[in-house]
């Protein structure tokens, strides 16, 4: 298979590889495996809740409860533990209870038919506001190392939890552009109501990638607790920014449509290294946001420099005939690139 | 490519001309101080009192590489990542204040596991054994019986006084009124603390149930005290607004910026708490004397000399009381008799 990458991947490949270039220079602790590979248990957690997060903004949605979600799981896990269920069949449960969370936020988006950001700015309170009142705020100490490696253990010198981050990365890549689900998911964010029309049913895929979400925050949630020890309501707060700005600094546009999983495991990683590499570089963490911010910024002006020159380049040559192919009406009956998907050079 | 190389190449330059910081020094102790977060004044009130004693070391003749560094606003997972990326250059002392004392255990554990000597000071670590000592800015019981003490030199030790707190369960305030009490009974046997109201943090709730309080016990009230920063400057207000400034004693727990107004025109005399500057000062003779190993972990009857400070003692156990009962801290070094703001002291702080 040969690999093709799109413009925005090559800028953030690039990007990966000056800042690494530059943070080695900067700081001799850097570009060791050992610093490398811890950073990555930060990048997992992040990474894990962002691959659904790509997927759901591909589909010009949103979703803001992902990280009072993992509190809510986390903490179901805990109590359930607390009150004598052993930590496996608890993390299990835990993980349950953040599934049909996802579920609720899914279903209320597409059958009740309240917008993502509305729906998932409300659960972003509830879910983080359940944790809370459950937790009584104060933490839950004490789990077993079996559960505790899950944050803290490795398999030969790779941290699991990125483990289980490029199995996710692998899968999610997969399903995105080999299925037709995958595929239909770039037609919801780029035009919903054709899909409709052409029969598919589009609330359902919906539900299930907010049920999807929800999962895999959870999954993030146990690991999280895992990381700390500490099972507690105030777990990843302010994440749900930093996967957001993961995504979208990994190519996917917010106005739907468009987005590859690659490009999202790109930006976590640029994210993650800079905030590693600059901690070292002895950064200010006030500088580091601001320096993150402004590469978030620029880096999302290359792709639009780039997506205006391609409109010139596609508007140019004479327009074809249309033609109508069950109900669909296709500018290009020889494109079989998914709708929104942009051109790739031979 | 071209566009990458122009990319990569502005960043390089942008990052170089915002970093020629400070170089590393070699063979230099590195000793690493990361606050709840960077941006209040406290803070850097405390590394204001660290730079002054790594200044002091450095006079003697010990090379150190001192680094203060923290979140930008007081977040647990993000102070959890960084102490962590800071583990990994290997530094000999490490001073943290924990924003959160459970999470931050396991990372603290692995500091001090990798031959780090881990010190808290400020926001101790839920479990003493994840570090060395914990520099203790005031106990429960030391605090609480400042206030009374406060209370007795000024309004007499038979005083009737009152206490308007934050939240009914609240920790820490119900534990300072836990000490108050016990200074009471100890030492002063005629003194009577006559009501307990709650302000629940809020101005405006504050300020109200001090009225309450005021108008109550008009005349029969000598002193209130408000172990809360929020309710000090409102009871302050309210015993103002009520005519009885200079009248009855008010004290409390807050902060020099918060009360400097009231101290100034001698409605609060005295405002209770520690000295932040004293308390980073402490940490870094603290971390140097445990990297040195003048201080052992786990041995009792030991001191530490630190500067200006004189000699603390660091204790293996101390007895402190609490609002859930009494409380067994373990290695803590204790900065001392908490601290008096006054109208001829409160203008050299700015926290």
């Amino acid at each position: 298979m040969r690999i093709r990458l799109l413009w925005r991947e090559r800028v953030l490949i690039g990007l990966l590889v000056g800042s690494g270039v530059l943070l080695a220079l900067l700081s001799d602790v850097f570009f060791t495996p050992a610093n490398l590979l811890r950073a990555t248990r930060y990048a997992a957690e992040i990474g894990l809740v962002a691959l659904p997060m790509t997927m759901i903004i591909i589909s010009r949605g949103i979703d803001l409860s992902v990280a009072s979600n993992m509190a809510l799981s986390a903490m179901t896990m805990g109590l359930l533990w607390q009150r004598g269920v052993p930590v496996w069949p608890a993390a299990a449960l835990g993980i349950a209870a953040g599934t049909l969370a996802g579920w609720l936020n899914g279903w209320v988006i597409a059958r009740v038919r309240v917008p993502a950001i509305v729906v998932t700015l409300a659960t972003l309170a509830v879910y983080r506001g359940v944790a809370t009142g459950l937790s009584g705020g104060t933490g839950i100490l004490g789990f077993p190392d079996s559960f505790l490696a899950l944050g803290a253990g490795t398999v030969a010198g790779v941290p699991i939890q990125t483990i289980i981050w490029i199995a996710g990365i692998a899968a999610g890549a997969v399903f995105l552009t080999r299925t037709a689900v995958g595929r239909y998911i770039y037609g919801i964010g780029h035009n919903e109501t054709a899909l409709r029309f052409s029969g598919i049913d589009v609330d359902r895929i919906v539900l299930g990638l907010y049920t999807a979400s929800g999962f895999v925050s959870a999954l993030a949630g146990m690991i999280y607790a895992a990381r700390v020890g500490t099972a507690k309501s105030n777990a990843a707060a302010g994440y749900e920014l930093t996967v957001i700005t993961a995504v979208v600094l990994g190519g996917t546009s917010l106005t739907g449509g468009e987005g590859t999983i690659l490009g999202t495991m790109l930006g976590v990683l640029i994210i993650t290294i800079l905030q590693n590499g600059l901690t070292l570089a002895r950064v200010p963490a006030a500088v580091q946001d601001v320096l993150i911010g402004t590469v978030l910024v620029g880096a999302v002006l290359t792709y639009r420099e780039r997506a205006g020159r391609k409109e010139v380049f596609v508007i140019a040559p004479p327009q074809p005939e249309l033609h109508h192919v069950g109900g669909r009406v296709l500018t290009d009956p020889g494109n079989d690139l998914a709708v929104g998907e942009e051109r790739r050079n031979p | 490519m071209r566009y990458i190389r122009g990319f990569a190449l502005a960043l390089t330059l942008a990052l170089l001309v915002g970093l020629a910081g400070p170089g590393q020094a070699q063979k230099a102790l590195k000793i690493f101080m990361v606050p709840k977060f960077t941006g209040a004044a406290y803070f850097a009130a405390t590394e204001k009192g660290a730079k002054e004693a790594v200044a002091e070391l450095k006079g003697r003749g010990v090379a150190i590489d001192f680094l203060y560094t923290g979140p930008s606003v007081a977040n647990t997972d993000e102070e959890i990542r960084m102490i962590d990326d800071l583990v990994a250059q290997k530094p000999d002392a490490i001073i943290i204040s924990a924003n959160d004392a459970e999470a931050l255990v396991p990372v603290a554990k692995k500091a001090k596991a990798a031959g780090i000597k881990v010190i808290t000071y400020d926001a101790d670590v839920a479990d003493p054994t994840a570090r060395q000592w914990f520099v203790n800015q005031g106990t429960f019981t030391l605090v609480g019986g400042a206030l009374v003490d406060v209370v007795a030199e000024q309004a007499g030790n038979s005083a009737r006084f009152a206490v308007v707190s934050a939240d009914p369960g609240a920790f820490n305030q119900n534990s300072w009124i836990a000490a108050m009490k016990a200074r009471v009974s100890a030492k002063y046997p005629k003194m009577q603390l006559v009501d307990i109201r709650y302000g629940l943090d809020k101005p405006a709730e504050s300020f109200s149930v001090a009225q309450d309080l005021i108008n109550k016990y008009r005349g029969q009230l000598d002193a209130i005290i408000a172990p809360t920063s929020v309710a000090l400057p409102k009871v302050a207000e309210a015993a103002e607004q009520a005519g009885l400034a200079g009248k009855i004693v008010v004290t409390g727990l807050s902060t020099p910026n918060d009360m400097r107004e009231f101290v100034k025109k001698g409605t609060v005399k005295t405002v209770v708490l520690w000295n932040p500057v004293d308390l980073g000062y402490l940490a870094v003779y603290v971390a140097h004397a445990t990297i040195t190993g003048a201080l052992k972990e786990g041995m009792a009857k030991q001191s530490v000399r630190a500067g200006r400070l004189g000699t603390r003692e660091a204790t293996a156990q101390l007895n402190d009381i609490t609002a859930k009962g009494p409380l067994t801290l373990r290695n803590v070094i204790l900065l001392g008799a908490p601290f008096r703001f006054t109208k001829e002291n409160i203008d050299k702080f700015n926290f």
